[in-house]
């Protein structure tokens, strides 16, 4: 059987040629009905690859190849981008699904035209035959109410909905083979489970797909034919049972070995690289069996949150007076010091209203939040400020929550320099501090508070810095640095140690490794467990990714349309879900890759 | 209540988590290319860039010690070479009662400068206060700003300013306020939007969840992050309140002849452009390279200034 799309020894790079590659000597060929899949973290070159096989590598670049062949035929590498020849091969011979369908789709145009134009260049039908493929189109990719959603701009769509259109704009040609760049990574879990039966459907068809992803879960269900890269360079490949089931390479194992899903708590995600104490892996490893084996032990101080029957509105605007849309509806928690509560849901469940009720930034309708067993919200901030120190927030996007003329040393400065903070969380707190490094010993932090800045006081204060840095594994030159300069991994971890300057005893961690690569991933999720066994932390841990919520929670929350349906203990919740919604949920959570795992 | 409105937090948050998604390991990435480049650029000014900033400290200069570049008296008058034309003697030439342009002009660079930077810091100073109050103080004080504000757009800049030197008089002090007035509502409509984005940005939350009061928030993080826009502004303005003070001198409103004011000078001239053109010429000139140094430079900030 010949390739549809065969691609040897493919180079492209930016800059002059020969040199700044970015992919560099990659091969793979594509058949009827089977799925290549390239595997790799940001900056592998795996997008890059994808879009050079469409001549869109992009402005500046140069690629050679020994052989690009589409269909048998030659392809015009080297050709400009808006050439006859791709544009003949864009859309007809090859589709194109992006990953951010928001983006990609005109928001001004409904999609039955953006769809309609795929169309319209590469076939000789009527305005009316085409509205006819169109639907035909919508209803092959499982689009609900293809008719009505004809007529409606990308805003209106959900967007399960927007990757079904651009999937559907993708194949309107009727391409011989797709490529698919990211296609479920914006995507709740459930969504992404029906978006991947869609293109196995696609498959079966007859369509060759290059499926891009960083996503391993998703690749061992779909693919037939794997490609790790990294740094532009393919480090493994073959057949996806063989290089997930059986990885030879080693970066291979170390990606597979960072997926948390069914990775037992306490147990390290990443090697020790960039870990702090990175050497004290046997101690590190008894004392999480350690903690593991007496969990009850840090409960004995009761709950360091309380959130009673908490409720929250909002406004709707546009509609009738007085329309609202529950956001939180009547939600209680509970977490037990030195703990960790997984929250988790899907986009728009509520999840980051809950968190900013807790964390005192939204006022909720009804309901009572309790920290330490004292009232804490609602209430005017004036009465909240002095317990600040005491509760922490990790968020998402960790560069935007930073002020942007601060260095990493300032944010960390400033973030030492409020009132309260105390110099480490009292005793009780952390019981299996005693051995670690974790209990690093401050000079006071009342005293430095509050005091004019000395000559002696702002070298204790540097050395503070240079303390926290250390416990969040960075070097003390990065307190010289700006956070844009940072990598996403790096931002994270001078979040984590602003969250811990003030010494606080409860961390809001709000999808906190949601934007960044598994590896990476894996080495934040190990310092947030490293954190809470030194220092004896309490986390509410917000996330969409079952596999990392199951990794890090000692109880688990699910939450839907505001409310929480189902809560108990991790093992309890993942092994008998009582609720529907989570069986529904824990059905759409692709296997872990790679070799078995006992769960 | 809280120093933000609740809504526009919900938004600032929301949408940066939106962003992240996509944007986050892609943006990693570029930075880092992006670092040598701007490390590159620190001094990289341009021709142009050279000669406006050269322009500018010679204009500082001369109003700070014009006896330097022209020691004679700016007053000094010589009935027997009244109409010189520009040569060696009187590099541009005399006016109607000998006095040499050129002594007037460089004598003149410190009331244009003076008005010029005063009538900008005035600008700039009440524009802060509004600005400040419409986006922190709450929903009724922003819409009486802003309306108000509305009401000054609705006037051309040079229109309020003969305005408030009709209710109280002609002169160099009624002139500077008002053209600085006139330049406010500008500036504090930026600030107001400045401040309103910058308060509702996630960083001023995570200085919310560290405990900090709203009067550290305030003087740490909004009011420097919403002034810097401003800054390039404030440079691009007072060229502006430069051509501004001249247009109201010109018209008898601000500084009176025989003082050397630029645009009193042009006023001066403008009987004999026909016969003397050089006494319009030159003064004129100084306002228009004045004008555009000042822009030249504030754009070049500008541009620095996108991250």
């Amino acid at each position: 059987m010949s390739a549809l799309l065969r691609v040897e020894e493919l180079r492209v790079g930016f800059g002059r040629r020969g040199t700044g590659s970015v992919v560099d000597g990659v091969s793979f060929a594509v058949h009827a009905g089977r799925a290549v899949a390239i595997v790799g973290e940001s900056g592998s070159g795996k997008s890059v690859t994808a879009r050079t096989l469409v001549g869109l590598a992009g402005a500046g670049s140069w690629q050679t190849a020994e052989a690009l062949e589409v269909l048998g035929k030659p392809a015009p590498l080297g050709a400009g981008p808006s050439s006859r020849a791709w544009r003949s091969i864009r859309g007809r011979q090859i589709g194109l699904v992006l990953q951010d369908a928001l983006v990609s789709l005109d928001p001004l145009r409904p999609i039955g035209r953006e769809i309609g134009d795929a169309i319209r260049l590469h076939t000789p039908l009527s305005a009316a035959q085409r509205t006819a493929r169109v639907l035909e189109l919508l209803e092959a990719v499982g689009m609900p109410d293809p008719a009505e959603r004809i007529g409606q701009r990308s805003g209106e769509l959900s967007g399960g909905q927007r990757q079904r259109a651009l999937i559907a704009a993708g194949l309107a040609a009727d391409p011989a083979v797709l490529i698919a760049d990211e296609p479920t990574t914006a995507l709740d879990t459930t969504v992404q489970a029906q978006i991947l039966a869609l293109f196995e459907t696609v498959k079966a068809r007859g369509t060759g797909l290059l499926f891009i992803s960083h996503d391993l879960a998703v690749v061992s269900r779909i693919a037939d034919e794997v490609l790790v890269m990294r740094a532009g360079r393919v480090v493994e490949q073959g057949p996806a049972a063989e290089v997930l089931g059986d990885p030879q390479h080693e970066y291979t194992k170390a990606l597979l070995r960072a997926v948390p899903a069914g990775v037992p708590r306490g147990r390290r995600l990443s090697e020790g690289a960039g870990a702090p104490g990175a050497g004290a892996q046997d101690a590190v490893d008894a004392a999480a069996a350690a903690s593991l084996e007496a969990p009850l032990d840090l409960m004995s101080g009761g709950s360091v949150l309380e959130v009673r029957d908490v409720r929250k509105t909002f406004a709707v605007r546009g509609r009738e007076r007085g329309d609202v849309r529950v956001a939180v509806d009547g939600v209680s928690l509970e977490i037990a010091r030195g703990t960790t509560l997984g929250l988790v849901g899907e986009s728009g469940s509520g999840k980051t209203t809950l968190a900013r009720m807790v964390l005192g930034l939204a006022t909720p309708d009804s309901g009572e939040v309790l920290l330490d067993g004292a009232p804490w919200a609602p209430g005017p901030e004036r009465l909240r400020r002095a317990r600040r120190p005491l509760m922490g927030a990790v968020y998402q996007d960790a560069l935007s929550s930073f002020d942007p003329r601060l260095t990493v040393g300032q944010i960390l400065a400033d973030a030492l320099d409020v009132p309260g903070v105390r110099a480490d969380p009292r005793d009780r707190h952390s019981p299996v501090a005693e051995p670690g490094s974790g209990a690093r010993t401050y000079p006071s932090g009342r005293d430095a508070a509050g005091a004019e800045p000395t000559g002696a006081n702002r070298a204790a204060r540097a050395d503070r810095v240079t303390g926290l840095l250390e416990d969040v594994g960075l070097a003390a030159e990065t307190a010289g640095m700006r956070p844009i300069h940072l990598s996403g991994g790096q931002r994270q971890r001078v979040a984590i140690a602003r969250a811990l300057a003030p010494g606080p005893e409860l961390l809001i961690c709000d999808e906190p490794v949601s934007a960044l690569d598994v590896s990476i991933q894996a080495q934040i999720l190990d310092l947030f467990d490293e954190l809470q066994r030194t220092r004896g932390l309490s986390y509410l841990f917000i996330s969409h990714d079952l596999g990392v919520i199951r990794h890090m929670s000692d109880r688990v929350a699910v939450m839907k349309d505001g409310r929480i349906v189902e809560h108990g203990t991790t093992e309890a919740v993942f092994a008998s879900p009582a609720d529907a919604y989570t069986r529904t949920l824990l059905a759409a959570v692709l296997p872990p890759p790679g070799p078995a795992r006992t769960l | 209540m809280s120093v933000l409105p609740e809504g526009s937090v919900a938004a600032g948050w929301s949408g940066a988590a939106g962003s992240a998604g996509s944007s986050g390991p892609v943006g990693s990435a570029g930075s880092v290319a992006g670092r040598g480049s701007r490390r590159g650029r620190r001094l990289g000014l341009g021709v142009g860039q050279w000669v406006s900033l050269g322009f500018l400290l010679s204009l500082v200069l001369a109003a700070v010690w014009p006896g330097l570049l022209a020691p004679g008296d700016p007053l000094a008058i010589d009935p027997r070479a009244a109409f010189v034309p520009p040569g060696w003697g009187h590099p541009f030439g005399t006016d109607e009662s000998g006095r040499d342009i050129y002594t007037r002009v460089v004598h003149g660079a410190a009331p244009s400068l003076v008005i010029g930077v005063a009538a900008t810091a005035i600008g700039v100073g009440l524009a802060l206060v509004l600005g400040m109050l419409a986006a922190l103080a709450g929903r009724i004080v922003d819409f009486a700003v802003s309306r108000l504000l509305e009401v000054l757009f609705a006037f051309p800049g040079l229109l309020l300013a003969l305005l408030v030197i009709t209710v109280y008089g002609p002169g160099v002090v009624t002139s500077t306020v008002a053209v600085g007035l006139a330049t406010a509502p500008g500036y504090a409509r930026i600030i107001r939007s400045q401040t309103l984005s910058v308060a509702a940005s996630p960083y001023i939350e995570a200085a919310v969840v560290l405990g900090k009061s709203r009067g550290r928030i305030l003087a740490r993080h909004i009011l420097p992050n919403a002034l810097v826009p401003v800054f390039v502004l404030v440079t691009l303005g007072v060229g502006q309140a430069i051509v501004w003070a001249a247009a109201l001198s010109y018209l008898g409103l601000g500084a009176e002849p025989p003082a050397p004011e630029w645009g009193a000078m042009l006023f001066a001239g403008k009987n004999y452009v026909t016969s003397a053109w050089w006494m319009t010429f030159f003064p004129g000139l100084v306002i228009v390279l004045a004008a555009a140094a000042t822009t030249v430079l504030g754009r070049a900030l500008q541009k620095r200034g996108v991250r």
